[in-house]
């Protein structure tokens, strides 16, 4: 009897084990996902970047300078927008890689009432609030039903919508900081334009009543010096603008494949994509500085 | 229809350009210019580049119908407005020409169409060589 029990109990460990496929591929996409869209640094400094730019207007430019302080303003609104798009990415890739592990996942009860709080306010538009409210349902029902990998298709299947959605949406506010660099550089190119103009006209007064001769050459060194950090600073965003449009290829793949996750040519696609994920990210890494 | 995100962060490229003519015209001529025009000149172009920070802001949930009004219309109208100031005569057109951008630029957000056509006539015209 005990030994009929023990082949029993082992056949049914052998049944549980080949239906839990290998998805490290999966796994690994997911987690490199969740730390690159998770990264806020970028959106951070668009909703600041008008208060840099006030930087490059004169004191006695007031109109400019309140414009900029209501854009400062208006940035800062969008700033829930924004954490709750990072937030919610990262939330859902780390369930993915969760599942893609066989392992439970948790769910951010903080990420919920965000989201139901965006929802009564008028920040987000609607279809936007739609779309985070559809994962953070997901997420949710994940963790209370205790999903496993035998569910990520339906997990895949119901995020892959309200994802790309939101991935196009902080796509977009990223292209906008890619702007917002290019509105900077403007400014600041305008700004220096004219400090070196007045002091080249003091300094070419007459004799006597010259002042500050070396002031144009002092200015105009202080602007090449400064003047490289933009094309840095783009070339940044364009290295995470690259690592988010992966994402976004790749979990469409993954949604196009679901009913046959395990098989080989979706898993080395997927592990092609983690390698695309991991180089845009080291690459924006770098430019940014943060290493 | 609604001007996309990137309909936006385009115009707010054209409007960019059109600063960055009025700044090469204002720099260019700047010891040829009276005081009073470097003012306004500066003054024009400050806040043209500021109108393109605000069309980066706005750049997802501007309302414009283009079936009247359309993007390559606007984007056509300030590049035209940015070549104009390469062979521009004088102090007194280069001002004129820099107002009717701004006076375009600001009716944008409104997604006002009646009032953007007729800003975008506007430029037009003072464009018109």
């Amino acid at each position: 009897m005990h030994k009929h029990l023990t082949v029993l109990v082992y056949a049914i460990a052998l049944a549980l084990l080949a239906g839990c496929a290998n998805l490290a591929e999966i796994q690994e996409f997911g987690k490199l996902s969740a730390d690159s869209a998770g990264y806020t640094r970028l959106t951070d400094e668009y909703l600041t970047a008008p208060e840099q730019q006030k930087k490059y207007t004169l004191a006695s430019e007031t109109d400019a300078r309140a414009t900029l302080d209501r854009l400062g303003k208006e940035r800062l609104q969008q700033a829930e927008q924004l954490k709750l798009y990072h937030r919610a990415i990262e939330g859902y890739m780390t369930a993915l890689a969760d599942l893609a592990g066989d392992q439970v996942t948790a769910y951010d009860k903080e990420l919920g009432g965000l989201v139901d709080s965006a929802a009564k306010g008028s920040l987000i538009a609607k279809d936007e609030t739609a779309s985070l409210k559809a994962i953070s349902g997901l997420l949710a029902d994940a963790a209370t039903d205790y999903y496993r990998q035998r569910r990520l298709h339906e997990v895949i299947e119901r995020a892959n919508a309200p994802l790309q959605e939101i991935l196009r949406h902080l796509t977009a506010m990223v292209e906008g900081y890619s702007a917002a660099i290019e509105d900077e550089r403007a400014a600041f190119t305008a700004y220096y334009r004219l400090l070196i103009a007045t002091a080249r006209e003091n300094g070419q007064r007459p004799p006597g009543t010259m002042r500050e001769p070396a002031a144009a050459q002092l200015i105009s060194d202080t602007f090449d010096a400064q003047a490289p950090s933009f094309d840095a600073r783009k070339k940044a965003v364009n290295a995470y603008l690259k690592t988010l449009k992966t994402i976004a290829e790749a979990h469409q793949n993954l949604y196009d494949n679901r009913d046959s996750l395990s098989n080989d040519n979706l898993l080395a696609a997927i592990k092609n994509y983690s390698k695309r994920i991991r180089d845009s990210y080291k690459a924006f890494h770098q430019l940014a500085g943060n290493n | 229809m609604k001007l996309s995100a990137q309909d936006a962060l385009d115009l707010a490229t054209a409007f960019r350009q059109a600063a960055k003519a009025v700044g090469d015209y204002l720099y260019g001529n700047w010891n040829d210019l009276s005081a009073a025009d470097r003012s306004r000149l500066r003054s024009m172009d400050v806040t043209l580049m500021n109108v393109a920070t605000d069309l980066v802001t706005h750049a997802v949930g501007i309302a414009i119908d283009a079936g009247q009004v359309s993007l390559s219309d606007l984007s056509t109208a300030a590049k035209v407005a940015t070549d104009t100031f390469q062979s521009i005569a004088n102090a007194k057109k280069a001002i004129v020409v820099a107002t009717a951008l701004i006076g375009l630029a600001a009716t944008i957000p409104t997604g006002n169409v009646a009032t953007i056509a007729a800003a975008l006539q506007n430029l037009q015209k003072c464009t018109v060589t």
